[in-house]
């Protein structure tokens, strides 16, 4: 993986720009008292630079108001989302828009080149086959059939267009490039040149002509072709004029014929213009059938240069000089680019978006008086509300149905239909009905955005990029696609007509299948947007029929994507057949509950989650096989590749293979209900218990390994209600069992004490009183400690903790000199508080989530096994982790909730490698229990309280202002090792994705570097319990008995009757001693699911020589001295230390191995 | 103090730092020298720790316990009583009466010590031990536990009797009830009873119980006096008041707008405008 990373210790940016935040507080209250210089602040507009001053003074704050402040803060209570908003939109604008300065160097760079290419001469005529004469230029077009009539010549062009974003002014940075296009006179072209790629190959031969010479005389170095808008049939030049010191501007030339060249009607949407005897080279063939099949592409790719002025014309006219729609159009592009939508073929433009508005200004929905952001709503909502699948739209406004195509005809060619001005144009031509699913898809979650005035919708809409992987469910990969594909389908015409392109041919029919395949299962399947290749004037363009892995990704429908059975007609009806047709072998008939007997396809057998999860996959892998020849191995889906890291192996002598933990979880809440029954009708308890929560991990399905049920060891002689002890294993320490929290609260009473000593006897006596009920009630062992009672349920062990509130302010009480009871929070009280209250609320709220989201389980699980496996577990607390888990599902934006542990696992790495945790808390609202005020409560007094708050600041409905598990840890460089961490990761995940990885190099994620370390404790094999929970575990190594754990204690022997082994882990032991002792010298790391080292780093603090004193002395000694020391002083006794490590260790370490060769002595 | 120094470079026999005696040790006899322990003569600290017997000890090694500590310093002669702090207090803790509710943790970590020797002159044989003699601290006949022994051990210790258990709480708590029924007596006989200056101490035993005397009460006695107060008020009666919410309003926006800018000026700080 890849090893960025800082020296843990060193890197304390996060603390030195706290520092400064604070340096800039003061200056604020400096300038309160000065009023004349807030005069100015407020009566500049919004768009002037924002002085940073905290408190505005009374005196100002009450100032008559001059109309024109009325007028803007009304307008911005009217026109925009919030003043906020208003102000985001205006700095955004500002970073996306070209500069006056930069305006002035584009348009100087258009003019010189536009004379540099009227300048050039006529050529000879060719014969449009040759093209020796080019010499090392080559055309940007691919030739195959290489034959092909006609004579090219080159003229100088007629005229020279500047078109596109840059003339109305809606181009956005960055990679700003210019449209200049050139107009090819009449000369060039002869008869019949709308016919078989003949106008195509002229232009690409034109602009090959352009580059040549370009290159040659005008010694123009930058030059590379694309492919216009992706299409292969229109190839463009791209030139970076080089701009004196500054960047080069970059511009796009392409080529159309002068006006008259070729009729319009020619190219009909249903005419033949490319013959499929010419194109697939096959001899002699019946003409008439080669006629009748329509070239539709071919002929909207020709059409799109006819109309090209006549669209730009309109567009301009429509737009005029409007800053207002300007801007809408600006905000328009950055929110699609932010999804990877505009780029590459079929991508959904800026020049479609443009027309779009213009169309919503010519049908009155838009009007020129409207601000920026409501162009910008109304395009959104017209956009989520229209559907171009069903109904066209048109901006022809005179329509001859002689001559023109009737609109709806469009359909029968393209999925998508948007008519240009002249009536012959599908401006949507190659958009996927896939892709357009998704625009609309956005566009319903913008308005939701908007619409919610609780959250950031800027920076959802616009700031944050939500890239192809982390918003799609499951992703998956199509590989070699080969023209045998084709084939299979029949759709040779289309291939024809793409001009050869497999992927663009195949494009529409493969979305039909999916989508038939899946049904309900999916609410958008999106084909990835590439960008369009770029290639060198002396190269040929990039084969097409090799064609890079096509990545699909499926948006799931929680409700029906996990069903395992698809149910079909019933048998023998009329539409069975088809059923059949379609899946095959795969279908068999069933009788359902109902009594009917209908076609069904199962997709698994077994009920695990895990198993479910990949039942699409199976559905895409199975249809593509079927109906396309595609054979599974060359789908690869990316769904399980994770799930090794969550499944525990030691239930796999028994035949059913387990799960990744889900399963396992409700079989231990399932247990822990019936104890919580159990413990409701006790009898003889002096109080009754009002609620019974459970506070451990595993019932808010967040444990990453769930427990398993205790084993019973037969071989150890212990009493009934006896305890097993790891003295009794010799051999192998004993399996890990651990005890699992209960609390429960005891109803309210005035006789408590008001002492804390009394209480805590009191409450001694309730436990015991407790255990004695449920050992007389029910025969469980129970064992009795002060604090709780530990019960053995079906070889669970349960530790029942009980709680009275009341403690909590029992241990917050102070009493002030004067008498007066005062309530103080302290650490203990805090501590107690999580516990009893705290935890089980956030279990309850977690477990609902969960019962919402199934997902939710093993992408927490995920997260927090990853940062177990990275070591840093011990410094970020699991229920932080656990609460920006939730924050994942609560607060999606700009995604949806995820529905798959994959997606949800990426949007983790991505959410804390990129959140800003210096200037802004992470709100989650659980239970919804945040008004809009809160946030902006919270927001408030986090700004003000910065410097005293946690360093993350996570605010919960709960804990608003106190963020109270991330109180301590991490600190700021654990937090910034964590934020690396989380960046690197994502990328590597990012790349195996895309690369299409096999799934054992996955696992890399999850393998720490260590390079960082001082020292390395290695820690001997047989004494760790949980080491089958390791990432990459021996086989071997496994623990020996793995034998009769079962999951179901059916069998009365099996049931536990005494308490095995619990709660005893050494390494953990180890670790705690560690912390504890050596926590002034070092920071100790490890991974406590099964981790087989114990990392430590020593801290650079500790290491300055402290002067002798008795506070001094611990760990230390006497540095050697130098001459002209003065003093004597003291220094970490380092060897001595390491020496203890090995003696507080006996047994559990093997040995240390000391990384640095520089020890600081 | 150089002096003091060179005198240990010179290895002779005492070292002696700022009047600590340092004193080598080695976990066991196969080990390497570890640890140095600083000894001195402690100040008195009242009759249980006598001063000219009382030995000062710091740095104590973490798996050094109260047993393992007397026997060490046994070379020098008898020890009557080893107390083990965290760090080193002014006064003598009160010693931890109960087995299952202690009243602090035990102590962690390197820790100090105070030695009282059964003679005076074994005090003296402590703090001129000489620097080469290494001393062992895990007595070969008794070694001390550590690691996977000590774990093992202390779970298997981990156990409470309840019966013992019981026994202690019904001790504390009869002496708990007395305690408070002697208060409760103390307190009725003092109600109604005027002390010198005439003053009558109103308890919670009494007659007139009056409002506890919290926090939460007080603030609820002054929020009820604020309400009483805002009900009196009449709100947009006069041209005056309606003039000032107004007023008030535009003020609002104004204080959010200046908010807002200042969101933004911090949003611009870190960079957050730029989507690409």
């Amino acid at each position: 993986m890849k090893r960025k990373q800082q020296s843990v210790a060193l890197a304390e940016s996060i603390d030195s720009d706290q520092e400064n935040s604070e340096s800039d507080e003061s200056f604020c209250d400096d300038g309160e008292g000065d009023t004349d210089d807030a005069d100015q602040s407020v009566a500049r507009n919004s768009k002037t630079q924002p002085e940073k001053k905290a408190k505005i003074s009374k005196k100002e704050l009450y100032r008559p108001p001059t109309n024109e402040e009325l007028n803007q803060l009304k307008e911005t209570e009217n026109l925009f989302h919030s003043s906020l908003f208003r102000l985001q939109v205006s700095e955004l604008l500002n970073e996306v828009q070209l500069k006056a300065k930069r305006q002035k160097q584009t348009e100087e760079a258009v003019m010189t080149v536009s004379q540099m290419i009227r300048s050039l001469k006529k050529t000879v005529e060719h014969e449009l086959q040759s093209q020796k004469w080019l010499k090392n230029i080559k055309a940007p077009i691919h030739q195959k059939p290489r034959a092909v009539k006609g004579k090219f010549q080159f003229v100088p062009p007629a005229e020279i267009l500047t078109t596109g974003s840059f003339v109305t002014g809606t181009c956005i940075k960055p990679n700003i490039t210019v449209d200049l296009v050139v107009v090819i006179p009449q000369e060039c072209f002869q008869e019949k040149d709308f016919m078989n790629h003949r106008y195509l190959r002229k232009r690409a031969l034109y602009l090959a002509v352009i580059a040549k010479r370009l290159h040659e005389i005008h010694g123009l170095k930058d030059l590379q072709y694309t492919y216009h808008h992706g299409n292969a049939l229109k190839p463009s030049l791209i030139v970076n004029f080089p701009s004196g010191e500054h960047r080069p501007v970059c511009l796009n030339i392409t080529a159309v014929p002068e006006d008259g060249v070729f009729k319009l009607s020619r190219f009909h949407i249903s005419k033949n213009n490319v013959r499929r005897r010419w194109f697939l080279e096959e001899g002699a063939g019946d003409s008439d059938t080669d006629k009748s099949s329509p070239t539709p592409f071919y002929n909207n790719t020709v059409l799109q240069d006819l109309t090209l002025r006549e669209n730009a014309t309109y567009l301009q006219s429509t737009l005029g000089d409007n800053p207002n729609l300007r801007d809408g159009i600006a905000l328009l592009k950055v929110w699609l680019r932010q999804r990877e939508l505009t780029q590459g073929f079929g991508g959904f433009s800026g020049f479609l978006i443009s027309m779009f508005v213009a169309y919503l200004i010519t049908q009155r929905k838009i009007s020129h008086l409207m601000s920026s952001y409501q162009v910008m709503r109304n395009v959104i909502l017209h956009l989520a509300q229209s559907d171009w699948t069903k109904e066209p739209l048109t901006l022809c406004s005179s329509f001859d149905a002689f001559e023109q195509p009737d609109p709806c005809l469009f359909y029968e060619h393209f999925a998508v239909t948007f008519v240009d001005v002249t009536g012959y144009v599908n401006l949507c031509s190659d958009i996927s009905k896939g892709l357009y699913d998704r625009v609309r898809h956005e566009a319903d979650l913008a308005l939701k955005f908007l619409e919610n005035h609780s959250m950031d919708s800027f920076a959802a809409l616009f700031m944050t990029p939500v890239e192809f992987f982390r918003k799609f469910d499951v992703t998956f990969q199509i590989q070699n696609i080969s023209k045998t594909e084709v084939e299979k389908l029949g759709i040779e015409n289309k291939y024809v007509d793409y001009g050869g392109n497999i992927v663009q041919s195949l494009g529409s029919d493969l979305h039909a299948l999916i989508s038939r395949g899946l049904g309900q299962r999916v609410c958008v399947t999106q084909v990835r947007q590439s960008p369009a290749p770029k290639w060198d004037i002396t190269s040929d363009p990039p084969d097409c029929e090799s064609s890079e892995p096509v990545q699909v990704g499926l948006l799931l429908n929680p409700e029906f994507a996990f069903s395992v059975l698809d149910k079909g007609p019933p048998a023998e009806s009329p539409e069975a057949k088809e059923f059949l047709d379609f899946w095959g072998d795969r279908s068999e008939l069933r009788r359902f509950k109902d009594g009917s007997v209908c076609e069904a396809v199962p997709w698994t057998k077994k009920s695990l989650l895990s198993e479910k999860r990949m039942v699409c996959c199976r559905v895409v892998q199975h249809v593509l096989e079927r109906h396309v020849g595609i054979i599974p191995e060359s789908v690869k889906c990316f769904v399980d590749q994770l799930d090794p890291l969550l499944q525990c192996p030691v239930n796999n002598d028994s035949d059913d293979v387990c799960g990744t933990g889900e399963e396992q979880h409700n079989d231990v809440i399932q247990k822990y209900d019936e104890l919580c029954k159990l413990l409701r009708n006790l009898k003889d308890l002096p109080l009754s218990i009002n609620s019974i929560q459970g506070s451990a991990p595993v019932f808010r399905y967040s444990e990453v390994f769930p427990p398993l049920p205790a084993l019973c060891n037969k071989e150890h002689v212990v009493e009934k209600g006896g305890r097993d002890l790891p003295q009794n294993y010799t051999k192998q320490c004993p399996q890990y069992n651990m005890s699992l929290n209960v609390i429960c609260l005891l109803e309210g009473s005035g006789k408590w004490p008001d002492e804390k000593k009394a209480f805590n006897r009191l409450m001694a006596a309730f436990h015991i009183q407790l255990a004695e009920s449920i050992k007389t009630q029910y025969g469980f062992p129970v064992s009795v400690y002060p604090r709780h009672i530990d019960v053995v349920k079906d070889n669970y062990v349960f530790r029942v903790v009980l709680g009275y509130t009341r403690e909590i302010a029992l241990t917050k009480m102070v009493k002030t000199p004067e008498g007066m009871v005062k309530y103080k929070d302290n650490e203990e009280a805090l501590t107690l508080e999580r516990e009893i209250q705290g935890l089980p609320r956030l279990t309850s709220t977690l477990h609902g989530i969960q019962q919402l989201h199934a997902s939710f389980s093993s992408t927490v699980r995920l997260v927090k096994r990853w940062i177990a496996a990275q070591l840093l577990a011990e410094f970020v607390c699991d229920e932080a982790v656990e609460i920006i888990v939730a924050h994942l599902y609560l607060h999606p934006s700009p995604y949806t909730p995820p529905s798959s542990p994959m997606v949800g696992f990426q949007r983790f790495l991505y959410l804390v490698g990129n959140h800003d945790w210096k200037n802004s808390p992470l709100m989650v609202n659980l239970n919804d229990e945040f008004t809009a005020e809160d946030y902006q409560e919270i927001l408030g007094r986090f700004q003000r309280e910065r410097s005293s708050r946690p360093l993350m600041f996570l605010s919960t409905p709960y804990d608003k202002h106190a963020s109270s598990w991330t109180r301590h840890a991490p600190s700021a460089p654990l937090l910034q090792r964590l934020v690396v961490l989380a960046r690197g990761s994502l990328d590597v995940l990012n790349r195996l994705i895309q690369e299409g990885a096999d799934n054992s190099s996955f696992k890399q994620l999850f393998r720490p570097p260590l390079e960082t370390y001082d020292l390395i404790i290695h820690l001997a094999r047989k004494q760790l319990p949980r080491q089958h929970e390791a990432v990459d575990r021996e086989v071997s190594q496994l623990p020996v008995k793995t034998k009769g754990r079962v999951a179901k204690t059916s069998d009365p022997m099996d049931n536990l009757q005494y308490f095995p082994v619990y709660d005893y882990d050494p390494p953990s032991l180890f670790m705690n001693e560690l912390k504890e002792i050596y926590g002034d010298f070092a920071l100790f790391f490890y991974d406590k699911y099964g981790g087989k080292y114990i990392a430590v780093l020593w801290k650079p603090t500790a290491f300055t020589p402290k002067d002798f004193k008795v506070s001094h002395l611990a760990g230390r000694k006497v540095k050697t001295m130098e001459s002209g020391d003065k003093d004597v002083t003291v220094v970490p006794n380092l060897e001595a230390i390491v020496d203890d490590f090995r003696i507080l260790g006996r047994g559990l370490v093997s040995h240390i191995h000391v990384q640095q060769s520089n020890l600081k002595s | 103090r150089a002096q003091q120094c060179k005198a240990m470079c010179a290895s002779e026999k005492t070292v002696v730092i700022d009047g600590f005696t340092v004193i080598q040790t080695k976990f066991q006899e196969s080990g390497k020298i570890g640890h140095s322990l600083y000894v001195k003569e402690a100040q008195s600290r009242g009759s249980s720790q006598p001063k000219d017997r009382t030995l000062f000890v710091v740095n104590v090694p973490p798996y050094c316990t109260q047993a393992s500590i007397r026997s060490v310093f046994s070379t020098f002669g008898d020890v009557t009583k080893v107390y083990l702090y965290d760090r080193p207090h002014k006064e003598d803790p009160p010693p931890t009466k109960s087995t299952y509710f202690p009243d602090r943790p035990e102590p962690k970590g390197f820790k100090v010590a105070n030695i009282i020797f059964k003679k005076v002159a074994s005090l003296a044989k402590a703090t001129s031990h000489p620097y080469d003699k290494v001393l062992r601290l895990s007595p070969a006949e008794n070694p001390i536990l550590t690691g996977i022994k000590k774990w093992q051990m202390e779970y298997q210790q981990n156990v409470c009797n309840p019966t013992a258990l019981e026994a202690e709480i019904d001790k504390y708590m009869t002496y708990y009830d007395e305690e408070q029924e002697r208060e409760k007596r103390l307190a009725l006989e003092q109600e109604g009873v005027p002390d010198e200056d005439g003053w009558v101490t109103v308890t919670r035993h009494g007659k007139n119980k009056g409002a506890p005397r919290t926090e939460t009460m007080e603030k609820k006695v002054t929020s009820k006096n604020k309400k009483k107060q805002a009900e009196k008020e009449l709100k947009n009666f006069y041209a005056f008041q309606m003039r000032e919410s107004k007023r008030d309003k535009i003020a609002e926006l104004r204080k959010k707008f200046e908010e807002d800018k200042q969101r933004i000026s911090l949003m611009k700080a870190s960079r957050k405008f730029r989507p690409y």
